[in-house]
């Protein structure tokens, strides 16, 4: 059996230096994703009401 | 069954295969001017077509979409509908009245197979199911990139394959334009993927029983949301956009270059319509400096999803792949009482497990990309879904990825579909190259607040942002990974 390299393997094997990704902005991304998703939802709402009053016959 | 073989050309000029076609459709009524009627809508669809193109007409055709209808309105009536089609395969003109039907010429019959079209024996709506490569359109019609499925049939015993988008004419009385619209999108998937099922006339009105507060026959049309339902019935996790939404047209780029056709509701002045966007114009990348930057948190940036106008439509009123642009929907109606028409409405069919819809992910990227990836200012972005299986055998096939390169992409967790965002320099995005990749969970979300829940991995240059599971959070890796490398075109085809 062979097992192919994973990245985590491959990372050790050549002895690349492995950052954690930096975390400072997890709130500020949080915030800015709940931001958008209040918006989307809006959106949501507006096209959901609307979308019973579009009769299509044509 | 009687089989006939004749060209275009020979239909168009009037020739002894149209009064063939008429005499075996058994319309209600004979007379001079309902046979004039039918021979110019038939006409209109194959002036639509090249004209060596090779007919053949098959009689007494049983279709199960009108069988469907028949037995479920048509035989009702007191008037004596007749139970049976007509069909025409179209073919290449490698296929002629010389061909020999020999187990030899299998082969070449079956590769001048440009699809099939099903006459109705109802004179004001006949053009039924048909399914039509684009390859097969004239040159009035552009060169084009469309959502397309494999749809088998058979024609002189031969089981043949054709590659595009199903397509009807409404009968009016059955099946309206909104039934119609749900009717294609799900012969669509029906044919493309085994989790969804081709469905007939008939299961649409059983479907959307419990919102109907009126008779559904004869049909008198569907309210949008009610084809949101009739969708959502057959297992899809429907999201419907308005065009108040600020995105709106973005989105619906977005999900064209996906792949996944939309049901597109167009108000005109008087009265309401659907349709279904199939795919857009060939279009060259230079478009982007047409359309220009857009600013996205306080940078300007090329994206590629504003700059798209042109697109193509299915209309049960017209023949199929109706190329027009997205402010003038109706623009090839040439009618006063369509010119007001625009899009008010569209719904997506995703997948019901693709939880981050196309607003959410795009926003997500983007932030993404200015603030994490740092990209430079007049970058071009592209966003669009992918499904896991395409995605995998595009980085498989990719020129510019070495093999080393292609185990480490092949061994980043996806779920069955993921959002993906390429960034490219301009010079790099118009050679097709990208240079920095953000690539989304489409099964995430951004309920729980955790934004970075939906990231599954980035790239900028060859450093690769993986999701580390063990210390459930992201680490930088530099495993010189492509840093130019071929962009994903594999939505369209």
């Amino acid at each position: 059996m062979k097992k192919f390299i994973s990245f985590n393997e491959l990372a050790t094997q050549k002895k690349v230096q492995v950052i954690p990704m930096d975390s400072s902005d997890v709130k500020e991304f949080n915030l800015y994703m709940k931001k958008a998703a209040r918006e989307s939802s809006k959106n949501s709402q507006r096209a959901n009401s609307t979308a019973s009053n579009a009769y299509l016959t044509r | 069954m009687e089989l006939y073989i004749s060209t275009i050309k020979e239909f168009i000029q009037k020739g002894e295969i149209v009064d063939t076609i008429i005499d075996n459709l058994h319309l209600i009524h004979d007379n001079k001017d309902s046979r004039e009627y039918v021979i110019n809508r038939i006409s209109d669809f194959l002036n639509t077509l090249q004209d060596d193109l090779t007919i053949l007409v098959e009689t007494e055709y049983v279709d199960k979409v009108y069988r469907d209808s028949y037995y479920t309105l048509y035989s009702t009536k007191l008037r004596e509908y007749y139970r049976n089609c007509v069909r025409i395969s179209f073919f290449t003109p490698e296929f002629n009245e010389q061909t020999e039907i020999t187990v030899e010429n299998i082969e070449k019959i079956k590769n001048a197979y440009r699809g099939f079209l099903v006459l109705r024996p109802l004179a004001e709506c006949c053009i039924g199911r048909n399914v039509i490569s684009p390859s097969a359109k004239n040159k009035r019609y552009p060169s084009m990139r469309i959502c397309k499925a494999s749809i088998p049939s058979t024609c002189m015993g031969i089981k043949m394959r054709v590659s595009g988008f199903p397509h009807s004419s409404q009968d009016g009385e059955m099946m309206s334009c909104a039934e119609t619209t749900v009717w294609s999108i799900l012969e669509y998937f029906g044919n493309k993927y085994s989790e969804y099922r081709p469905v007939m006339p008939s299961d649409i009105l059983a479907a959307l029983k419990p919102f109907a507060y009126e008779r559904q026959l004869p049909s008198g049309g569907l309210s949008f949301e009610q084809i949101s339902s009739a969708l959502k019935n057959q297992g899809f996790g429907c999201k419907v956009y308005e065009q108040t939404n600020p995105m709106f047209q973005e989105l619906f780029t977005c999900y064209i270059e996906s792949g996944i056709p939309l049901a597109v509701c167009i108000q005109t002045k008087e009265f309401g319509h659907a349709v279904v966007c199939v795919g857009r114009n060939e279009t060259n990348r230079t478009v982007i400096d047409s359309a220009g930057t857009i600013n996205i948190m306080g940078g300007n940036y090329y994206v590629w999803n504003n700059s798209i106008e042109h697109f193509i439509f299915n209309d049960d009123n017209y023949p199929s792949y109706q190329h027009t642009t997205f402010k003038k929907p109706t623009a090839y109606y040439n009618s006063k009482d369509w010119d007001s028409g625009k899009i008010t409405h569209f719904i997506v069919p995703l997948h019901p497990k693709v939880y981050l819809d196309g607003e959410l992910a795009i926003k997500a990227s983007n932030y993404l990309a200015i603030r994490k990836l740092n990209i430079p200012e007049m970058s071009v972005i592209r966003t669009f879904l992918a499904s896991n299986r395409t995605y995998r055998e595009y980085i498989m096939r990719n020129p510019d990825m070495t093999e080393e390169a292609k185990l480490v992409y092949l061994q980043i967790d996806m779920p069955k579909f993921v959002w993906v965002t390429e960034i490219s320099d301009k010079k790099s995005f118009l050679n097709n190259k990208v240079n920095c990749l953000i690539l989304l969970d489409a099964t995430g979300s951004n309920i729980d607040n955790e934004g970075y829940s939906s990231l599954l991995f980035y790239q900028k240059r060859d450093v690769g942002t993986f999701f580390n599971k063990k210390n459930r959070w992201f680490e930088n890796i530099p495993l010189s990974l492509p840093s130019l490398f071929e962009a994903f075109n594999d939505n369209l085809k």
